[in-house]
This record gives structure tokens, C-alpha cells and sequence, in this order.
């Protein structure tokens, strides 16, 4: 651990303090925000309390008791300082890419963001970024899910050329290395959907409050296996390993061919299948079932340009 | 031998910037240069007045890392004599209270534990101690210190590494590390990181790297035995991460050519992002279709990026080859379907 590592987390800790009431933390509270042991909680405090102002007479005492750390005195109390230059480009990453409201973006710049930042885009970040996607919509839907508001979304599915509107109960969003999704209750199908981000064009809440379900909150995998159509593709052993689909039901070689390898996957939407197919550029080839061979190859004709 | 819990308290070095802060935090005058170099209690006064101005020198440039900005009271920052006298620059270094709300403390608490939720990340740190300070600054309670609500998995040696990753990169320090590419071959680096990437769960560094003496890309979870953070370095002010997010169609020993691509005109740019990654560039057309213009090195990878997408109304628009690989490609398959 570094001296710097050690200055910020005391720091850190007076300002805790200096904004707790009765200016005492609990002990597993001061544990997790330094991210440090019981033992080197204990050490920090004796690090403070160990500073002076010769010339005012002011010392920090801070204490550790069974329960808590307390900053006694106001001599040590810090206000909270502006985040440092790391961590407002980290914050920064996190307002753009969440693109939260310019306006809420704004004003964290003006309080809180290194100063060398105020002026800037607050949620231009070129030194940091991600290829998920949260959308356009993540802020009203978080709102809606925070207020328990049933929402009218526009939504694009794979299978549809323009999005169209599902009146939803939110529920949570969920993220994973690949998207991000909500999962929400579909009130005129009465079932559970999960809906990319990056698929909703539009929001609005309703008057409506959301009203219980029995919420499974399944994976991917559960829900195409649960509602999916079963397709089986064709490629090479070494393909087949590197597929990452989410509704992948098994593998197994082709009875006729042992260089061929048959995968059984489930898919929610037979037009991703279909896209995944052509971009593969051969690799991988649709075996079954046989009208939807058909209905691909009458597709990828109608994509000629 | 000394315990890790006994230097944390014996860290003299520690000690003496927590207590520049904390005189300058409590003073009400100026502090002039000798009042702070001549005193031993500080840590200072070691006899060698050039060596303890230059220790104050480099502890203001620490603390002001922190956010912690002590300037020159006499309006020339530059000036470093005795007579010069020092205070804390209390604008720049504390948070403004009374202008993020209620509501965007909650907004953006609950950002942040969303990022925070989906992988591991270089980000864990500065994102928490951000979400501490923004409900510390509006909810003086004891939501204040609620620590972050993350499920990600956990992987302590994968998020040790990603911890150095950032805490060199915040400090502007070569990360020194051994490195495993792709192919198993082992090496020994030494970058300046420039900035950092996530893709589909894996982070990133892109950085100057000292044996290629070029910018290079490198997948963190490929990287171990990381030394201490070295030598500073500045990161060029033309430096853009975005230029850096691979595409399929970025390797190949094609000539570099401008491609572009249509999109139905209602779709929201934000929405292209997992497609684009933010390259290039996004102009709308006459017709009100969204045009998507990068450079493309594989014609190939190209075409089939967009057939990945058609579904959505990608379709290419220019090259004529791009054109033609397109339609290659649907041949290809259509015969592969058709012919069995």
C-alpha cells in the first residue's frame, strides 16, 4: 500500500466522520469505505490522532470503540472534498454512459467534480469507455422502478422493423457482460419479459401503479429456453466452441459427419438467428427445423442489394 | 517485523501530508514557507533548507492528487521564497453543498451500483469513494457511509489487478507487468496507460508501450505480477479511448478505406452504440436514414458486421465493393441452404 493510499483513505475517513451524526461511523461502515481490516481501521485512527496545529492548539482525536469510530472534537472535521481528478473522470464515464440528465450532470460538475473538470461536458469522457450499452432510456426507467410506475414503452424486438408499444410493469434492471436489460411484466401478455436497453426507443409512466407478480427474474438462457423456438445449426467443433449464444441447449457431432458438429440452441427471435448466420459468412449453417431453413434463405434473398 | 496495521500508523510520510492538510484546514492566516519548512514536529527542518522546500513543493503536489489544493497566497503561484505564504484554496479543494439534491444523490447512487453490478471493474474504487462523497455532501446521515450495492462477481486476485490498473493510471505512473498475448507468449511491459475499455466483460488498457515504442492495447485479465506503479507521464491531449474499441473489421492487410452505412432514420444514435462503439462519424441523410462513415480495413468483416444487423436496417452503402461483398455473402449462404 502506498503513502498516497493512505493519505486518501485517511482523508477519507475525516471526511466520513465530519458528515456522520455525532460524528461516529460504525466500524464494518469505516471497514468497507477504506476497504481495510478491523486491525488497520484500529491503526488509522492512531495515524490521525496523531495530527496538531502547534500554533491554534488543535488536535484530531479519533477512537475506535466496539462499535464505532468517533472523531471527537470539531478540530478534524473535513468537509467533503471535491472528488480528485480520477474519480471524477470515473464519474463522468458513468454520467455518459448511463447519459443521465444533462441537467443532473451539470450540477454534479459544479459541486462536487475536480475543478479542473467544471467548464467541460461533464459526461464527456475520452479517456474511459464501454461497449454496453445502457440506451437511451436508463434514467426515467430507473425513476419508474424506484416509484413503482407502470410505463408505456416503445420498443424494437429483433423480429420487428420498427419498435412498437408494451405497456410494462419495470421491475429491475439487469446487466451483463453483453447487454443490459430490464426485466418487466408485460401486462397485456401477463408474463415476465426481459427488454435490452438499447432496443427501447421511448418511455413514458403512466398514472399507474405496477401491481405484484410472481417474478422469476430468469437468465437469458431460461427465458429462450422457456419461450424460444429450438433451431439446430451446423458447423466445425472449433465453431461450436466459440459460440457464445445465451440459449445454447447442447452439442453433439453429426451422425454423418464426424468433422461436423450439430448445436441445439433456442431462439427468441428467428430474424437474430438468421443475422448471425450471414455474418458468419458460412460457418455456421441452419440444419433444422426445415421450414425454417426456407424461411431463411427466402430472407437473406430479400437483403440483396 | 513489523504488521501492515503497524505501518499504516508508523508511515511518517503518511503522517506529514495528513498533517499539512490538517493545519491548513484548521489555520485562518496564510502560512508563510519557512513557518512550514523549519518545523520538525511537521516532518520538516531537516537542515537543508533546499531539500525541505522541495519536500513542501512535492507534498502540495500530492495533496493537491487528493483535491487537496494548497496555493500561494501572493498571487504568484510560482513564487517559492521565505517571504511566500501559502493557503488552502478552499473552492477548489471541498464540495460545493446545496447544489446536487436529494434526488440526484438517489439518481446517482443508483447509476453507480448499476455499473458497478454488471462486471468487475478498474472503476470499483473511484466510484465508491464518489458515491460516498455525493450522499455524504446531501444526506448527512447515515446513508451517507451505506457502502455500494454491487452483485458482481467477485474474483479478488482479477479485481486486485484491476485496482493497480487504475491506481497507476489515475496517478499517471508506468504500470509494470508480465503479460500472456493471445498466442501464450510471455512478456515483460511497461505502459503508460492511457486510458482504459470494457468489452463484453473483459477491461482494457491502451498505452505507450515502452518496448514497441507505439500504442498498444492490452486485456487486463491477461496481465499478472503488476510492480509498483513507476515513472509519471502525461497523457496526450489529442488521446481518445473511442478510436481504440475494436471493431471485426480493424485487422486485415487490406488497405484502409472509408465505408458507409444506412440506418432507418428512427433510430436513436444512443441506440447504435453497441454497433458503432462510438467511431466514426454519424451524419443523418437527405432522406432522414442515419449514415454511418469509419474507416475499414477488411471489406469482408465489414459486410458481415452489417448482415449481423440487418434485422435492424443496416444496410452498406458505399463502396460498391462493401455493396458486393454484401451480396457475396448472402450467395455464399443461400447456396449453402439450398444445396442440401
Amino acid at each position: 500500500m502506498s503513502h498516497d493510499s493512505r493519505v486518501a483513505s485517511g482523508l477519507l475517513l475525516l471526511e466520513a466522520l465530519a458528515a456522520a451524526p455525532v460524528m461516529r461511523v460504525p466500524r464494518e461502515r469505516a471497514r468497507t469505505l477504506l476497504g481495510c481490516s478491523d486491525a488497520e481501521l484500529e491503526s488509522y485512527a492512531a495515524l490521525l490522532s496523531t495530527l496538531a496545529d502547534r500554533e491554534g492548539g488543535g488536535r484530531a482525536i479519533v477512537e475506535v470503540d466496539e462499535r464505532d469510530v468517533i472523531l471527537q472534537g470539531d478540530a478534524a472535521a473535513l468537509r467533503p472534498v471535491r472528488l480528485d481528478l480520477g474519480e471524477s473522470l470515473a464519474l463522468a464515464h458513468v454520467l455518459g454512459t448511463l447519459n443521465i440528465d444533462s441537467a443532473v450532470a451539470a450540477r454534479v460538475a459544479e459541486a462536487l467534480l475536480h475543478r479542473d473538470r467544471v467548464g467541460d461536458d461533464a459526461a464527456s469522457e475520452p479517456l474511459i469507455a464501454t461497449t454496453t450499452s445502457y440506451g437511451a432510456c436508463y434514467q426515467v426507467l430507473s425513476e419508474a422502478i424506484e416509484d413503482g410506475a407502470r410505463c408505456r414503452i416503445a420498443y424494437r424486438a429483433h423480429d420487428e422493423a420498427t419498435a412498437a408499444p408494451r405497456l410494462v410493469d419495470p421491475y429491475r434492471i439487469v446487466a451483463t457482460p453483453e447487454a443490459v436489460y430490464l426485466i418487466a411484466w408485460n401486462v397485456e401478455k401477463d408474463a415476465e419479459r426481459r427488454y435490452r436497453l438499447d432496443r427501447i426507443e421511448r418511455v413514458e409512466l403512466t398514472d399507474n401503479s405496477v401491481v405484484p407478480h410472481a417474478w422469476q427474474a430468469a437468465s437469458p438462457a431460461s427465458s429462450l429456453g422457456a419461450q424460444g423456438t429450438l433451431a439446430t445449426v451446423a458447423c466445425t467443433a472449433d465453431c461450436a466452441a466459440q459460440l457464445t449464444w445465451a440459449g445454447i441447449a447442447g452439442a453433439r457431432p453429426a451422425p454423418d459427419d464426424p468433422e461436423t458438429t450439430l448445436v441445439d440452441v433456442y431462439v427468441g427471435s428467428e430474424r437474430w438467428l438468421f443475422d448471425e448466420v450471414l455474418a458468419s459468412a458460412g460457418a455456421v449453417r441452419i440444419t433444422a427445423p426445415a421450414d425454417m431453413v426456407r424461411r431463411f434463405v427466402s430472407y437473406a434473398k430479400g437483403l440483396r442489394a | 517485523m513489523p504488521t501492515k496495521r503497524d505501518r499504516i500508523a508508523e508511515d511518517t510520510t503518511a503522517q506529514r501530508l495528513l498533517n499539512l492538510a490538517f493545519i491548513f484546514n484548521t489555520t485562518t492566516r496564510p502560512l508563510t514557507t519557512d513557518e512550514i519548512i523549519l518545523d520538525t514536529d511537521l516532518g520538516y527542518g531537516s537542515g537543508n533548507r533546499e531539500s525541505d522546500v522541495r519536500k513542501f513543493r512535492r507534498d502540495r503536489q500530492k495533496l493537491a492528487e487528493q483535491g487537496f489544493e494548497i496555493v500561494c497566497a501572493d498571487g504568484d503561484g510560482d513564487a517559492e521564497n521565505e517571504a511566500s505564504s501559502w493557503v488552502l484554496d478552499r473552492g477548489r479543494t471541498f464540495a460545493t453543498a446545496g447544489i446536487i439534491t436529494r434526488d440526484d444523490a438517489s439518481i446517482l447512487a443508483d447509476a453507480i451500483d448499476e455499473y458497478l453490478s454488471a462486471s468487475l471493474t478498474p472503476l470499483r474504487v473511484p466510484l465508491t469513494r464518489a458515491r460516498t462523497k455525493i450522499l455524504e455532501l446531501v444526506c448527512a446521515g447515515n446513508e451517507a457511509g451505506q457502502a455500494a450495492d454491487t452483485s458482481a462477481p467477485r474474483d479478488t486476485t482479477q479485481q486486485t489487478m484491476l485496482d493497480i490498473v487504475w491506481l497507476a493510471f489515475s496517478l499517471r505512473r508506468k504500470l509494470t507487468f508480465s503479460y500472456t498475448n493471445g498466442r501464450g507468449e510471455h512478456s515483460r511491459r511497461a505502459v503508460a496507460v492511457y486510458g482504459i475499455f470494457s468489452h463484453e466483460g473483459a477491461t482494457y488498457i491502451v498505452g505507450l508501450d515502452d518496448a514497441a515504442q507505439a500504442v498498444r492495447t492490452f486485456r487486463v485479465d491477461r496481465m499478472d505480477r503488476a510492480l509498483r506503479p513507476g515513472a509519471r507521464y502525461e497523457i496526450p491531449a489529442s488521446f481518445d479511448i473511442h478510436a481504440y474499441l475494436f471493431l471485426p473489421f480493424d485487422f486485415g492487410d487490406g488497405e484502409a478505406v472509408e465505408a458507409s452505412f444506412r440506418f432507418p432514420g428512427d433510430f436513436l444514435p444512443e441506440n447504435l452504440t453497441p454497433i458503432t462503439h462510438g467511431r466514426g462519424a454519424l451524419t443523418r441523410a437527405a432522406d432522414g436514414s442515419l449514415i454511418w462513415t469509419i474507416t475499414v480495413r477488411d471489406l469482408d468483416a465489414a459486410a458481415a458486421l452489417a448482415l449481423g444487423h440487418a434485422r435492424d436496417g443496416m444496410r452498406p452503402a458505399a463502396p460498391a465493393e462493401l455493396v458486393a461483398r454484401w451480396n457475396a455473402l448472402i450467395e455464399k449462404a443461400v447456396a449453402d441452404h439450398v444445396a442440401r
